[in-house]
């Protein structure tokens, strides 16, 4: 089969802003400045596939798709759709003598995704700063160059990933249908229309400091937040009837998201010939899920995830569930296996026997801190650069151990190096067994340059030579390829599949492809 | 600026814009129809019915409602060495008569005769509304009621009770009808419809839902009625609908086998046809609706032996003791069975198995009891890969890489020869049912030599089997016949358990 597809993604934006500056009181302490704005953004996109089938000669491949008679109703496609968002914004800001400063903006938001009634959400938002280190009783503190604390209050739509007239009743093409002696094209409804689409809501809090310390050698910024986001655009299951598809595009769900973020910039070293600069980011995020339910879509809890496991499919890996955070997995909980190679699993209900009703939980894909920790060092001409990443407390289900690490697929197919081959002698199951700790630590970045003396050449201003490294090396207990693992799993390009992927995370895919590792050699001119 | 003129400037912007419709949403559609826009012709009509058909499509192919008969005493899906087609031990669970609330191959099929309903629900509405010719919507109307029937006739005869919905548009969860209400709505239904329909049989009608369908259909649920719990004995009703059914023109086809050949659609013994082609296009998220029963079926490496490029999946096959019913010179043992060597027909050799076995197809089913897949307390376990009769009752040929051309008869015109006989019979009847028999038997044979003198149910219960192996009735009958509950191969008696005459309704 040879095939010729394309895809055009056009976009038009049109943003139109006024500003205004004013400064007045005697000595222009009162600084006022406002904005106001519209934008308007059309994303159309189309697509085109055609395909044949059993060509004679593979030489002419997809360059003369009509050199078939193999050709089949469905093998020429074409698609478009487009959506369109407007916007009203304006913004006013205060400050008195950068010690006082008020902000406040509004937005008017309309996407053409939403229902009929729907289409428009306003949307305002205010934050306040005091700038402590401007006020006369903190000039005599030497050791504060800079000290702000600001806090703010905002809300913001979202309409990202909703595909567009989910709200309309469309009619598309269904299959093929024998119609006194022919074939015709059948036409269905092509989803469950969802007139009361709106736009997902999300009220952010924040409170922070930001500080400069110390003749300006350290400073940096602490945050607090506390983010509510409301009316979550998901794709609730309907049942059939009185629906003639399986589920509904609507607006149910909340979820918070609170936490607090530590910057840090550190000039450990300054002199004449060597200087040390450190910075370091630390987040830790705590997410939990609030509401799934309204009067009209109902649902205790959704389990969702795709672990795949021969003999065990449809099994499930995650909830996502009102009280616990999204990527929350939920299983059999596994105590060992015993002398005999058998399964222990935890009996939670105590009935004896175990079953789905003794899944619980079992800990979260979602880690505890992430941070980041820069290092740069320069020495006369020389300049030298590291930098780590990592995350820790994050769960991962090492789906590959769980499918190929066992002997009951010997006979025929491959199986994992993986002592537990001797050790189990039962089936796989998907349970805590393979839930693993996936903490980890990463040399992303490393560099180390010279730069030469140009001054001398007056054609060429600066040239530096350098020699990098990117993923060096990843310092984890994780037993699987690599602890951080995609969110799409590729697995057939499902619609099914990949539309709840981003609800169960932490899954190491069965066909998942390594991280390389690269080395760089370079030289930067500049004339 | 000075004030004065930024004011004057916003006003002016404020003016202005609404007049380049800067605030306009509306979506404009480029790859659907606004369904207010169809539907107004009769060419659009028949655009509509395309669907409404092609849900019988899910009826019979790659593991739906032929999970089901597991339960009965005809297929069986056994576990392959290695874990193949264990799946959570769904066909395990059909087999024995335990399935649960999580058993998946009951869900599917529930999914799809729900819907089967709601898509014909949601085309009433589209063709009521719609402003066609009179006589061409009535008849286009009672089709739909009777593909509509045709689901609920499965709902009632699998599940019993179910949420029976006639209305597209009311979206509130649906209350459970009870299984006699539903009945008492078939048979009203079918009756109100019959002669709405086509009644003639030809190449225009066929694949349709005819007047022949609406019979037919009428026939099974009188023929059950008894065994539903839904009424009294109806043998006399059964009679009468098969006696008017023999009216319109039906035919035994001569050759067994044109019934399900690949160009089947010029039978004139099928009643309901569910309509395939080879180029039936893959329809997202809802896969079953191409014929797929040779992927089922088919061992993976036997397509060289049968000379075709398809590679199966090695799951369906047939229960020992049913291929064993059959006498050799029945032209439908071989007709139905795939048994034997297959050879490769260049080097005449015997293909082998990924586990280097011989592919030879035999009879048996033999459960390993040393592979780690046996479990004393269910008898269950593995079996070769090579064991078990294959379906290939509808052959396919080297054209066919995902979808096979061959349709599928729901139902067929020998059916009504054996529900008659059988009502005959059980009313006392028994010497006008042996002609009916016999004609049946003489086609299978090619001979009267295995014709019968007297017949009792006995007779007519081997039959139906020898009939309609593989044709989804293995259920449906052992209930009537009373024999669902009795032990089988890797099956206990399990006479107590007569709530499993249901599947659980979700």
């Amino acid at each position: 089969m040879l095939k010729k597809q394309n895809e055009i993604e056009k976009r038009g934006l049109i943003e139109v802003t006024t500003d205004y500056e004013h400064m007045f009181g005697k000595n222009g302490e009162h600084k006022l400045q406002a904005m106001a704005g519209y934008s308007w953004e059309e994303n159309s996109y189309s697509f085109f596939h055609a395909q044949n089938s059993d060509f004679l000669v593979d030489d002419l491949s997809y360059n003369a798709l009509q050199s078939s008679v193999g050709l089949k109703p469905g093998d020429v496609k074409s698609d478009k759709e487009s959506y369109r968002l407007i916007s009203f914004f304006a913004r006013a800001h205060y400050s008195y003598k950068e010690r006082y400063m008020l902000t406040a903006t509004v937005r008017r938001d309309g996407s053409s995704k939403f229902g009929e009634n729907h289409k428009w959400g306003t949307f305002p938002s205010a934050s306040a700063a005091w700038g402590l280190s401007q006020e006369a009783f903190m000039k005599d503190i030497r050791w504060i160059n800079d000290l702000k604390v600001r806090a703010g209050y905002g809300l913001t739509g979202n309409q990202d990933g909703l595909k567009p007239y989910k709200s309309l009743v469309l009619l598309g093409t269904s299959g093929i249908y024998w119609n006194n002696g022919s074939w015709g094209t059948g036409y269905l409804l092509n989803q469950n229309p969802n007139p009361d689409l709106k736009w997902e809501q999300t009220a952010m809090l924040n409170i922070g400091l930001d500080f400069t310390l110390f003749n300006s050698r350290l400073n940096g910024t602490i945050e607090w937040y506390d983010k509510r986001t409301s009316d979550m655009l998901y794709r609730y299951d309907v049942p059939s009837p009185p629906y003639v598809h399986k589920d509904i595009q609507a607006n149910v769900g909340d979820m918070k998201n609170t936490g607090i973020e530590v910057l840090l910039n550190l000039d450990v070293i300054r002199s004449k010939d060597f200087n040390w600069t450190t910075f370091v980011n630390l987040a830790h995020n705590k997410n939990e899920i609030t509401k799934l339910s309204n009067d009209v879509y109902t649902t205790e809890r959704i389990y969702t995830g795709d672990p795949w496991i021969r003999e065990a499919s449809g099994m499930t890996s995650h909830v996502v569930e009102v009280g616990w955070p999204i990527g929350q997995f939920f299983m059999l909980e596994c105590l060992g296996i015993d002398e005999n190679g058998k399964w222990i699993f935890r009996d939670k209900n105590g009935d004896g026997q175990i079953s789905d009703d003794d899944r619980t939980y079992v800990g979260s894909a979602q880690p505890k801190l992430t941070f980041g920790w820069n290092n740069s060092f320069s020495y006369k001409a020389w300049d030298f650069s590291f930098f780590f990443r990592g995350s820790l407390g994050q769960k991962i289900f090492n789906n590959p151990r769980a499918a190929y690490g066992n002997s009951s697929q010997l006979l025929g197919t491959n199986a994992l190096n993986d002592p537990l081959i001797y050790k189990l002698t039962e089936d796989p199951k998907v349970s805590s067994y393979y839930l693993e700790n996936g903490s980890f630590v990463r040399l992303d970045n490393l560099s180390l340059g010279y730069t030469f003396d140009t001054q001398k050449i007056t054609w060429l201003d600066r040239a530096r030579v350098y020699v990098a490294a990117q993923n060096l090396f990843v310092i984890t207990g994780y037993k699987g390829l690599d602890p951080e693992v995609e969110l799409i799993r590729q697995r057939e390009l499902n619609d099914e599949t990949n539309r709840n992927a981003g609800l169960s995370p932490g899954i190491e895919s069965r066909y998942f492809f390594p991280k390389a590792r690269t080395f760089t050699l370079g030289v930067s001119l500049t004339f | 600026m000075k004030k004065k003129s930024f004011y004057i400037v916003a006003l002016c912007g404020a003016l202005l814009l609404p007049s380049i419709s800067c605030t306009d949403l509306g979506e404009t559609v480029y790859g659907a129809i606004d369904a207010d826009n169809f539907a107004r012709t009769e060419e659009e009509i028949n655009g509509i019915m395309g669907p409404v058909y092609r849900t019988l499509s899910q009826y019979h192919t790659h593991t739906t409602f032929g999970v089901l008969d597991c339960a009965g005493d005809m297929p069986i899906v056994p576990t392959r060495v290695g874990g193949d087609w264990y799946d959570a031990g769904q066909f395990r669970e059909l087999h024995q008569h335990t399935w649960t609330a999580s058993t998946q191959g009951i869900r599917k099929c529930w999914d799809i005769a729900t819907r089967g309903m709601s898509i014909c629900n949601l085309a009433y509405t589209t063709v009521e509304n719609s402003k066609v010719d009179e006589t061409f919507k009535k008849r286009i109307l009672a089709e739909i009621r009777g593909i509509r029937a045709f689901w609920i006739y499965t709902l009632v005869d699998n599940w019993g009770n179910f949420p029976l919905v006639t209305d597209s548009e009311n979206k509130e969860l649906p209350e459970i009808t009870p299984r006699k209400e539903a009945y008492n709505f078939l048979v009203k239904e079918l009756t109100e419809i019959k002669d709405q329909l086509y009644t003639a049989v030809s190449d225009q009608t066929y694949g349709k839902f005819t007047k022949g369908s609406a019979l037919v259909l009428l026939a099974k649920t009188y023929l059950n009625a008894e065994a539903w719990e839904v009424d009294s004995p109806r043998w006399q009703e059964v009679i009468d609908v098969c006696e008017e059914a023999m009216t319109l023109g039906y035919i035994l086809e001569p050759d067994y086998k044109t019934n399900f050949q690949i160009n089947n659609e010029i039978s004139r013994e099928a009643m309901l046809a569910a309509t395939y082609s080879v180029n039936d296009p893959e329809i997202k998220d809802y896969p079953e609706t191409r014929n797929q029963l040779f992927l089922w079926t088919l061992h993976y490496n036997a397509r060289k032996a049968l000379g075709i490029r398809a590679e199966g999946h090695n799951g369906l096959c047939a229960q020992p003791d049913y291929v064993r019913l059959y006498e050799p010179e029945d032209i439908r043992l071989e007709a139905s069975f795939l048994l034997g060597e297959m050879r490769d027909p260049d080097t005449g050799e015997i293909l082998l198995t990924a586990h280097d076995r011989p592919l030879i197809h035999t009879i048996d089913v033999t459960i390993l009891k040393e592979d780690n897949n046996y479990d004393p307390a269910t008898g269950w376990g593995a079996v070769n890969q090579e064991d078990g009769a294959r379906c290939w009752k509808w052959p396919i040929d080297a054209n066919v890489t995902t979808a096979a051309e061959n349709d599928i008869h729901i139902f067929r015109y020998a059916d009504i020869y054996l529900m008659k006989a059988e009502a005959l019979i059980r009313v006392g009847r028994n010497g006008e049912a042996v002609s009916l028999i016999n004609e049946i038997r003489e086609r299978a044979f090619g001979t009267p030599d295995h014709n019968y003198t007297t017949v009792t149910l006995a007779e007519l219960e081997l039959e139906r089997k020898l009939e309609f192996a593989w044709e989804n009735f293995s259920r449906q009958d052992c209930i009537r016949f009373g024999t669902f509950h009795d032990a089988r191969f890797v099956k206990p008696a399990n006479s107590g358990d007569t709530y499993r005459k249901i599947f659980l309704s979700h």
